[in-house]
């Protein structure tokens, strides 16, 4: 994508300033907007301002009825009755109530509608319409704080016609929610534009609110230094500084539990032995990636450094050539002086990477640098929204990727490294690991959960299905004109009711 | 940070260098310069000599150690009985003590709700966990926690078991009270309970150790300035002093100070409502309204202000002053600490949203770490009111980079996490990419 020049944009600033919308940045737009198929943050950001969960976080970020208007647990804690807030509608003005709770739950555990969010209902057993306003939960276990996993959000069953739900239906492009804000128009530009929803149960005090899509990094600090965007989403560490000094814009700690990864395809006839994938452990100098983005920690496992599974006795790796050659030597591959080789067949790679990761080309010919001194070849592969879910999520056609993961405060990886995991492309699969996410989700015991997960840290670490690279320091950035900001530490507008600009 | 460090270090010296000549003549007779109405900034700006006799007549490494926020370094730096030495080295231990009990206000907010949920969640009790309860209690920590009646009843008798190291570690917190302070900095990150599991083992921390640093260092405080309470400490710093008792500090002048001192009922909150505010077009009175755009307001008001001085200064002062003012940050340094005091005085008076909108506009993100940017306090009190507005996972952000200098902390960050863990089980995780 293009954009203008700034004094073009300049002077658009001054012809829309009384307009007064508040035009926030992502770095690469939602791909849709069907809450059943979100897998990127820019897309559960969008869902938080269209729609509404049963529950929802309170300031103190505890969960407080939000569709529902109360829950009662129980005594065996093996079912709940919900009675919903009634008066709410939809955005087509249809009202809301029990049928779409039952068709949202019903439609995520489909087995053929393949939601990529089934594994947020999976602990439910059956659901039931009693009433137009009343809704039966049924759990697999006893719950102690169902509400806690009730915060998926509710989608209208008038606008589907079973609860088999394709990931091209309309809807991801022209969605109804009961949020505070509706979705007015998918623009040309990929932009989106959003309305108050004048219906919504409790005040909005925003008018509108625009998703621009801005690739270029460099170019997102520019727009909201020169007015032409009030929030940017994520801040690249580098532009902190410049944006800190600028009295126009504050920033705001956005913590979203991110780290990035290499990941092998572990599947894969190659890659499948964990010789060659550490081997190409060895073989990356992390630091020298992380450079040029700028300010982060390096990680040795699947979580940040200030994340209480973290496990801080996991070494971090070193560049280790010789190791890696006595690991490939052993695996059965040939170095001839120039390149690696296996059976006469040279060692090549095809790494696939989102085109709108931030700063991910950078990465990549660094990496594809590095290996190419090692004597192997890497073949980039920069994927649009839709391909990447289409060869990565779904085909697993690669055997290298370049990502980013982020989680929410729970920092949950059951999805990401179980061998059942509805993330786990990567096809990881250990029996051992298997067990301690399954005790760390049973865990009643804090300290418990917390050993099982360090252990987890270390034995996937050893494993090297993916390497872990690092995270980034990440802040969002608000023009001063925003008020009543207070950012919700994963889903970002879970507020944004009470924001405004001035 | 490193090349803005260096930046730093490399001033300090060029600083000296440059008022060599006031530096090697004998300033032992030199009278302070009046403070009066004079706020630091503008003394050190206008007049650097002034800086140079104050590096001169107490210990220049000190200063750059205070500057860095390297609050050991400088006490030990400033030794010696000198009353200019004295009241220098009492600023610094003031600072530390201040740390401890932010600290240890924020680890007894957290023992509370831990223990708290712990019984809620109908976990069983341990020995190891009665332990932590009993040591807790038994070092005041419920003294000053909110609701401290609502603490469960599982957790007020005596634990059944005595755990091994519990007398050898009180015996440890009292050396420290009486002086010696690194015993208990070596154990600080040892867990006080260990105990197994069907499993794993269970570790909880000393709840005491902050307690014992803060009195410590109070009286450390009090006996290097020969008083007996924090005003008498502060008074020291007024009109008999110099330059030593406003340099860094969040009271602009000794009018500031004194007014703090009258009207203050806590230490940490000196300067907080200063009479100086009035000419930065910021209010002395603050709102009781627990509201992020009060706070966000004061401080908008504030930056611009400080631009405004910041232009007016350079013009007026000489390359030496210039180069004080904008190498060594003393704005910027006057800024935070004036926002801490103004954080910690919304977290006693229980606005705690109103804190952390204060707190988020006073850190040097760009930098991250503590050091001449950030000071210790901001990223205690910052992950104090995470904690309290239910972000206990987001406070471990911001403990893991206190952690890195002062190691002491891994006992609240451990606490901090177990707390996060526990509110957290039943949650259903949510990840994405990107």
């Amino acid at each position: 994508m293009r954009f203008p020049a700034l004094p073009f944009l300049l002077l658009g600033v001054s012809a829309a300033a009384f307009a007064v919308p508040l035009r926030y940045a992502e770095d690469r737009a939602p791909a849709i907007a069907n809450p059943l198929f979100t897998t990127t943050m820019s897309e559960a950001r969008l869902d938080e301002l269209v729609f509404d969960g049963l529950f929802t976080d309170d300031a103190e970020l505890r969960s407080t009825p939000h569709l529902a208007e109360a829950g009662a647990l129980s005594e065996d804690r093996l079912s709940m009755t919900l009675n919903l807030r009634q008066g709410v509608t939809w955005h087509d003005g249809r009202p809301f109530g029990a049928d779409d709770v039952v068709f949202t739950i019903k439609a995520m555990q489909n087995p053929t509608t393949a939601s990529t969010e089934s594994g947020r209902v999976g602990w439910i057993k059956a659901v039931t319409k009693i009433d137009d306003h009343t809704v039966r939960l049924d759990f697999k276990r006893a719950e102690f704080a169902p509400e806690d996993k009730l915060h998926f959000k509710i989608l209208p069953a008038h606008m589907f016609t079973s609860t088999t739900v394709s990931r091209s239906d309309t809807f991801r492009n022209r969605p109804i929610g009961t949020g505070p804000f509706q979705v007015v128009s998918f623009n040309d530009d990929n932009s989106i534009t959003m309305q108050r929803n004048e219906s919504y149960f409790s005040a909005v005090k925003q008018d509108e609110i625009v998703m621009r899509e801005v690739a270029d990094k460099n170019y997102q600090a520019k727009l909201i230094i020169y007015q032409s965007i009030e929030a940017l989403v994520r801040v690249l560490p580098r532009d902190l500084a410049t944006l800190q000094a600028d009295r126009k814009v504050e920033l705001y700690p956005y913590q979203t539990n991110s780290w990035w990864y290499l990941g092998f395809n572990n599947t894969d006839s190659d890659l499948r032995d964990p010789r060659v994938r550490r081997a190409l452990q060895e073989m990356i100098d992390i630091e020298a990636l992380l450079k040029p983005i700028g300010t982060g920690d390096i990680i040795t496992g699947p979580f940040v450094p200030s994340s209480p599974y973290y496990n801080h006795e996991v070494p971090a790796h070193a560049v280790d050539v010789d190791a890696a050659t006595e690991l490939l030597t052993d695996a059965g591959y040939f170095y001839d002086g120039r390149s690696w080789t296996k059976d006469g067949k040279p060692l090549t790679l095809r790494l696939a990477a989102p085109e709108t990761l931030e700063t991910a080309q950078d990465v990549v010919i660094n990496l594809q640098a590095q290996f190419r001194r090692q004597g192997i070849s890497i073949e980039p592969e920069f994927l649009g929204t839709a391909e990447w879910k289409e060869k990565v999520w779904r085909d697993r056609d690669f055997d290298l990727i370049l990502s980013q993961w982020s989680f929410d405060r729970s920092e949950d990886i059951y999805e990401q490294f179980h061998s059942r995991g509805t993330r786990n492309f990567v096809g990881y699969n250990d029996r051992e690991v298997d067990g301690l996410l399954d005790s760390a989700r049973a865990a009643t015991d804090p300290q418990e959960k917390k050993a099982a997960l360090r252990t987890a840290h270390a034995k996937i670490a050893e494993d090297v299905p993916m390497v872990f690279l690092w995270t980034l320091d990440s802040y969002s950035a608000m023009s001063v004109r925003v008020k009543q900001v207070v950012v919700h530490p994963f889903y970002f507008f879970t507020w944004a009711r009470d924001w405004y600009v001035y | 940070m490193t090349t803005r460090v260096a930046r730093i270090d490399t001033r300090w010296s060029l600083v000296c260098a440059l008022v060599a000549s006031a530096c090697t003549s004998d300033t032992s007779s030199e009278t302070p310069p009046p403070a009066g109405p004079v706020d630091w900034v503008g003394t050190v700006a206008r007049d650097p000599a002034s800086f140079a006799s104050l590096m001169e007549r107490t210990n220049r490494d000190g200063w750059i150690a205070f500057h860095g926020n390297d609050l050991r370094a400088a006490e030990t730096a400033f030794e010696g009985s000198d009353p200019t030495m004295k009241r220098s080295r009492a600023r610094v231990e003031w600072s530390l003590a201040l740390l401890y009990d932010d600290l240890a206000r924020a680890s007894d907010y957290t023992h509370m709700a831990f223990l708290s949920s712990w019984a809620a969640r109908e976990l069983p009790t341990t020995p190891g966990i009665e332990t932590v309860a009993a040591t807790w209690r038994g070092c005041g920590g419920m003294s000053d926690v909110p609701d401290a009646d609502k603490l469960p009843d599982i957790f007020r008798a005596e634990p059944t078991v005595e755990a091994p190291g519990r007398r050898d570690r009180h015996a440890v917190h009292e050396r420290a009270r009486a002086g010696e302070v690194e015993a208990l900095y070596a154990v600080a990150g040892v867990p006080l309970v260990v105990e197994p599991a069907d499993g794993f083992e269970r570790k909880f921390y000393d709840p005491c150790v902050y307690h014992t640093l803060h009195d410590a260092w109070e009286g450390r405080a009090q006996a290097t300035a020969s008083a007996s309470d924090w005003r008498g400490v502060a008074r020291q710093w007024g009109s008999e002093a110099g330059l030593e008792g406003l340099l860094f500090a969040p009271w602009l002048t000794v009018g500031d100070l004194e007014a703090g001192i009258a009207n203050e009922v806590h230490p940490g909150t000196l300067g907080a409502s200063q009479p100086s505010l009035v000419q930065f077009g910021v209010g002395t009175d603050m709102s009781v309204q627990d509201d992020v755009e009060v706070a966000r307001d004061d401080v908008r008001a504030l930056d611009a202000a400080i631009d405004l001085r910041e232009r007016s200064l350079i013009a007026e002062a000489g390359d030496e002053g210039d180069a004080l003012l904008r190498d060594l940050g003393l704005h910027a340094r006057f800024r935070q600490e004036w926002i801490v005091a103004r954080a910690r005085k919304a977290i006693l008076e229980g606005r705690p949203h109103q804190a952390m909108a204060y707190l988020e506009l006073a850190r040097d993100v760009s930098v991250r770490q503590v050091g001449p940017s950030n000071s210790p306090s901001v990223l205690a009190l910052y992950a104090e009111t995470q904690v309290r507005l239910g972000r206990t996972r987001e406070a471990l952000d911001v403990l893991v980079l206190l952690e890195q200098t002062h190691p002491e902390v891994l006992a609240f960050r451990e606490l901090v996490g177990d707390l996060a863990v526990l509110q957290g089980l039943d949650r259903q995780g949510d990840s994405k990419e990107n």
